[in-house]
Order: C-alpha cells, then sequence, then structure tokens
C-alpha cells in the first residue's frame, strides 16, 4: 500500500534535487518535470480523501533518530487535508504558469527546483506530527522563497528584500524553536497528537504557559503577516516573480493558518479562549489597516500584498473566536481556501497585465474587460468573491467568521469587522473599475500572443473557485466534523 | 467624477445583494445576527455617501497620509533600521576574518578560556 501522505511531499523533494543535480543538461524539460511532479503531488493528496472523510484521519510512522525517539509522521485529518490540497493546487497552477512565465529567461531549473522544494516545504508542515519535523518544513519553506525572492526578483531592490523576508521570518521561527524546546523540556514529548489531544500540555507550569504561547503566536503572526509586524509581505510580495507571489500569498500564509490551527488552537485551548478579545482586536485591526493600505496602492502587485494582510486579519479573526463558538474555525479554514485560489489568480492575472502592458501602476490601466476579456472575468470573479460577493465563497465564509465572533460573546467586535467589509469592497471595486473597466491604451498588444499558455492555470483556478463557491456545504461539513 | 459615480453604484448594488442574501438566510430560518443587516444595509448607505458627497477623496487622502506617515515613515522605516544593523553588524564580524591561521588559532584558544570560565562559574567553582 503506497503512503500517498509521503509521495506527496518526495515527489517534490526528490524532483527537485534532480533538477538542480543536471540544471546544466535538462534545457526545457525542466518545466515538463516540474509540472508533472507538482501535478502528482496534487494527486496524491486529492487521493487521501477517503480517509479523512467522515471525520477521520490518516496516520503513518518512519523511524527518523531512534536515540532521541523521534520517527517521521505524517499526520491527516480534514483541515490538514482541505489546506494541503490548496496549497497544491496553488503550487500547480503557479508551476504551470512558470512555463510560459519563465519561458527564455536565465536558470530555470534552478528556479523550478526551488519552487518545488517550496512546495514540497509547505506540504511538510502541513502534514507534520511532531514539532521537531514541523520546525524543519518551515524552516525549509524560508530558504528557497527566500532564493526566490532575491534572484528571480523583478527589480534592482530584490537582494535587500529578499534579506528583509527572510530577517522577519526567521526571526519568528527562533521563537517557534524556543517555545518547542520549552514544550520538550516539561512534556518529554515532541508528538503533537499526543499534545493536542492528552492533557500532555498541562505539564507545562502555569508560570511559563503565557511565555510560550507568546513566542508560538509571535511567530505564526510574523508568518501571516498581522499588524504591526506585516511590512516584510508588501515587498516580497510585491518584489517576487507573479507564479512565486502567488504561492507565497497563496500557499505560504495558509501554512501559518494551519499551525495556529494545530498547535495553538489543539494544545493552548485555554490560554486561547482568555485572550480571544485581545487577539479579535488585532485581527480587527489587521483587517482595517491592510484594507486602508491596499485603497492607497497604485502598483497592482502591492495592492494585492495589502488586500492579503487584510484578508489574513479576518482569518485571524475566525480563529481568535475558534474556542468559544466553532463557526470561528469553520469560516477561517472556508476563507483560507477561498482566500488561496482567489489571491493565486489575481497574482497569475498581475503578471499577465504586467507583461503585456509594461506597467505595475492601475492610474496608467484601464479596459481591459474588452481586450483580454478571459483574463479579465476570471480576476472580476476573484476580486468579487474575496470582496465578499454572494453566491461565491467569500461571502460564505465572512459571514460565518461574523457569525462566530457574534456568537460567542464579542457583538461589538463583530460590528466593527462586519464593517471593516465595506472596505474590502471599496478597494477591490477600485481594482476593478481602474484596471478592467473604462477607456484603454490604444498602443498596447492586449492580444496574450507570447503569454498564450497561460490561459490554462487561470481557467484552472477560476474553475476552482467556482466549484468552492458551489460546493461550500462540503467542506463546511468536512470542517464541522472537527468541532 | 464619472468614475466615482460608477463606483458608487457598483459599490450600492454590492450592498443590496448582500443585504439580499442575508434577509433571504434569514427568512429562510439559517438565522442571521441583528448586527450583521444594520452593517449591511450601512454598508448600502456608505455607497450612497461615496458617490454624492465625495467621501472617497477624503478617504484617499487620509489613506494616502496613513501610508506615507505610518507605514513607510513609521513601521517600515524602523524594519529598515533592524536590516541596516543586522548588515552592518555582520559586515563589522566579517572584518575580524583575517584568513590568516595563525590568527583564527589564537581566536579559538581565547573563546575556549572564556568557555572553561564561564562553566567554571556556573558551576559554582570561582
Amino acid at each position: 500500500m503506497v503512503d500517498l501522505t509521503l509521495v506527496s511531499i518526495m515527489a517534490p523533494a526528490l524532483t527537485s534535487a534532480l533538477l538542480f543535480l543536471f540544471k546544466d543538461r535538462l534545457g526545457r524539460y525542466a518545466s515538463l518535470l516540474a509540472t508533472l511532479t507538482s501535478g502528482a503531488s496534487l494527486l496524491s493528496i486529492a487521493a487521501t480523501y477517503p480517509g479523512v472523510a467522515e471525520g477521520g484521519h490518516v496516520y503513518s510512522s518512519y523511524p527518523w533518530v531512534p536515540s532521541l525517539g523521534l520517527s517521521f509522521s505524517l499526520y491527516l485529518d480534514s483541515v490538514s487535508f482541505l489546506l494541503s490540497l490548496v496549497i497544491a493546487l496553488v503550487s500547480f497552477a503557479a508551476c504551470l504558469y512558470s512555463v510560459k512565465y519563465m519561458e527564455g529567461k536565465p536558470g530555470q531549473a534552478t528556479y523550478y527546483s526551488n519552487l518545488l522544494l517550496f512546495m514540497c516545504g509547505m506540504i511538510g508542515v502541513v502534514y507534520a506530527a511532531n514539532l521537531i519535523q514541523f520546525y524543519v518544513f518551515w524552516e525549509l519553506m524560508l530558504i528557497p522563497s527566500f532564493f526566490l525572492v532575491a534572484f528571480w526578483g523583478e527589480s534592482e531592490n530584490r537582494r535587500v528584500i529578499g534579506f528583509k523576508y527572510f530577517l522577519f521570518t526567521h526571526a519568528g521561527a527562533v521563537c517557534i524553536l524556543l517555545a518547542i524546546a520549552a514544550v520538550y523540556t516539561y512534556t518529554g514529548t515532541f508528538n503533537l497528537i499526543t499534545l493536542t489531544q492528552t492533557a500532555a500540555m498541562g505539564s507545562l507550569p502555569s508560570s511559563i504557559v503565557p511565555l510560550v504561547f507568546t513566542l508560538f503566536l509571535f511567530g505564526f503572526m510574523v508568518k501571516i503577516a498581522v499588524f504591526p509586524v506585516h511590512t516584510w509581505l508588501p515587498d516580497a510580495h510585491g518584489e517576487a516573480p507573479s507564479p512565486i507571489s502567488a504561492m507565497l500569498s497563496g500557499a505560504m500564509l495558509k501554512c501559518g493558518v494551519y499551525a495556529i490551527i494545530r498547535i495553538l488552537l489543539g494544545s493552548f485551548s485555554q490560554v486561547m479562549a482568555g485572550a480571544s478579545e485581545i487577539l479579535a482586536v488585532l485581527a480587527v485591526l489587521s483587517m482595517i489597516y491592510g484594507g486602508i493600505m491596499a485603497l492607497t496602492q497604485t502598483d497592482i502587485k502591492r495592492l494585492l500584498a495589502y488586500s492579503s494582510i487584510s484578508q489574513m486579519g479576518y482569518i485571524f479573526f475566525g480563529l481568535s473566536t475558534a474556542v468559544l463558538y466553532g463557526y470561528g474555525l469553520t469560516g477561517g479554514v472556508l476563507h483560507a481556501m477561498n482566500h488561496a485560489l482567489c489571491k493565486g489568480l489575481l497574482f497569475l492575472v498581475a503578471g499577465v497585465i504586467i507583461h503585456q502592458t509594461h506597467t505595475r501602476d492601475i492610474n496608467e490601466l484601464g479596459g481591459l474587460a474588452r481586450k483580454m476579456p478571459l483574463v479579465s472575468g476570471a480576476a472580476i470573479v476573484a476580486a468579487l468573491s474575496l470582496a465578499g460577493t454572494p453566491p461565491l465563497a467569500g461571502f460564505w465564509s465572512e459571514g460565518l467568521l461574523i457569525k462566530g465572533a457574534f456568537y460567542s460573546g464579542q457583538q461589538l467586535v463583530s460590528l466593527v469587522a462586519s464593517l471593516a467589509t465595506v472596505i474590502t469592497a471599496g478597494y477591490y471595486l477600485r481594482f476593478i473599475w481602474k484596471v478592467f473597466l473604462g477607456p484603454g491604451k490604444e498602443d498596447v498588444d492586449y492580444a496574450l500572443g507570447g503569454m498564450s499558455g497561460v490561459s490554462a492555470p487561470l481557467l484552472f483556478l477560476l474553475t476552482l473557485i467556482i466549484v468552492l463557491s458551489l460546493g461550500h456545504g462540503v467542506i463546511i461539513g468536512l470542517i464541522g466534523g472537527l468541532h | 467624477m464619472k468614475m466615482k459615480r460608477q463606483v458608487g453604484y457598483t459599490f450600492i448594488a454590492l450592498g443590496a445583494l448582500k443585504a439580499a442574501f442575508l434577509f433571504y438566510e434569514r427568512l429562510s430560518g439559517h438565522g442571521v445576527p441583528l448586527v450583521e443587516d444594520a452593517s449591511y444595509a450601512f454598508l448600502v448607505l456608505m455607497g450612497v455617501a461615496l458617490m454624492f458627497t465625495g467621501i472617497h477623496k477624503s478617504i484617499a487622502g487620509y489613506t494616502d497620509w496613513m501610508y506615507q506617515k505610518v507605514e513607510l515613515g513609521l513601521i517600515d522605516a524602523f524594519n529598515y533600521a533592524l536590516v541596516r544593523l543586522v548588515v552592518s553588524f555582520t559586515g563589522a564580524l566579517r572584518k575580524t576574518h583575517t584568513g590568516v591561521l595563525r590568527h583564527n588559532l589564537i581566536a579559538a584558544q581565547a573563546g575556549g578560556v572564556i568557555l572553561l570560565l564561564v562553566f567554571l562559574v556556573l558551576g559554582g567553582y570561582l
């Protein structure tokens, strides 16, 4: 019996190594090999669905460091299945998009090697069943993504921006490592399943529980770019090549969401309940601040990046109240999935627009809906979904998030959060009107021409957004089994 | 002005659509908090305000100020100062790497002595 969870992690890892070792010989086959591998990983993850349907889970373990009692363990339940699925979907779409986007550019094999390693790291975080493995994959996400930003970035400042991104994320990772060390010191185990499903965390002295919780929380907050530790995100997402921006915003941020669900909600539920109000206020600040910053942006990629800060605020808002009322967890995961697909698509569209119009300034764009109907249609659907337009998935997820906060007793905060949706609608409508509607420039070749190969990943993501919108009930049912 | 009016109209349409769905949810028995109905009514009113009173322009000015003064001038400036500090510290550290083996051996011996002293102090022997 093939362990599909292991295949989904090892396939991109091994292919990444192959691409790096034979980078001079592969030539144009590098993109084909990378795309096939990411597709195989995606199919492996999708095939694990029967194991997690109806509240089931999948667990596998392999010897790793027997002297320390460590095994390489993979755990899959409905939340890790859903988040790993969207990570793989966005990564596959980004890989497919890169075939045309990176055509003719130098260092393609190394690029795809880093991309696949990045994908491997993200899926490994979501499947990790012990804290050491979790940390290894957490750092494995950072290193190839640093190279992708710093060496394939789009401006002269890419090295500085890459370094800033590395510094921020690594500072958060160091806090996580300190917290892991503290957990092991007092509980004697790294096993996440033991820590979340038994009272093992009760072994921590009550005096250091808030400190350990804060260290974990800080590390995860940096990863999901909650205000005020958010400034690395607009720079990194704006600088990276568009398919990598799609992965950073659409996939990597969801690893932070997963970490909060698995570690903080799973092992520190009482602390989460006590800190729920403060975390909800922080989340709403992030929602509003990210939205206000997005309102003022004229750079298309920075607008989408600040939008990601606001959207992650929504998800954090749901998770902050999840302990008190289950809608927060359901809404948070559904919103995470919707954001992954929609924002991934929007960044890919931004890449097409920048390539065809040679500008990132939305004030110089306009009328793209008539000239690039497929690209524009896909982007408008994605933007409206994130703006919470019914009957798209964003409407349902936002409703669940706000309902969860309301029923958990935070009526004032939920009112402010629902008002924040006004700001979200505002900047997405501004984006749609400025970029896709109105008069356009006459001297621009709007036909996709050299970028015609990008239709497939855009259509792929658009189809998934529609499927998610129509089938959100299945997702809600799957997550609801966790309550 | 034309674009602002179009954005305003779309805002109203979006708010009305959202409100309609929420009222449908309420009528079909799924249950919607009253606060959400009020907030989506506010959404519609916001669209009207944006269209007729030009609030959008003043909000745009305010958001520009926040971006320049708070985001770039305060938070990002602090972060880049941290980055420059780390880069200058590592640069200064790099200057100690003379590449001369004798210097490396002297530094290793000095480091060993310091470690020994620290352990002796921590162990209570000194």
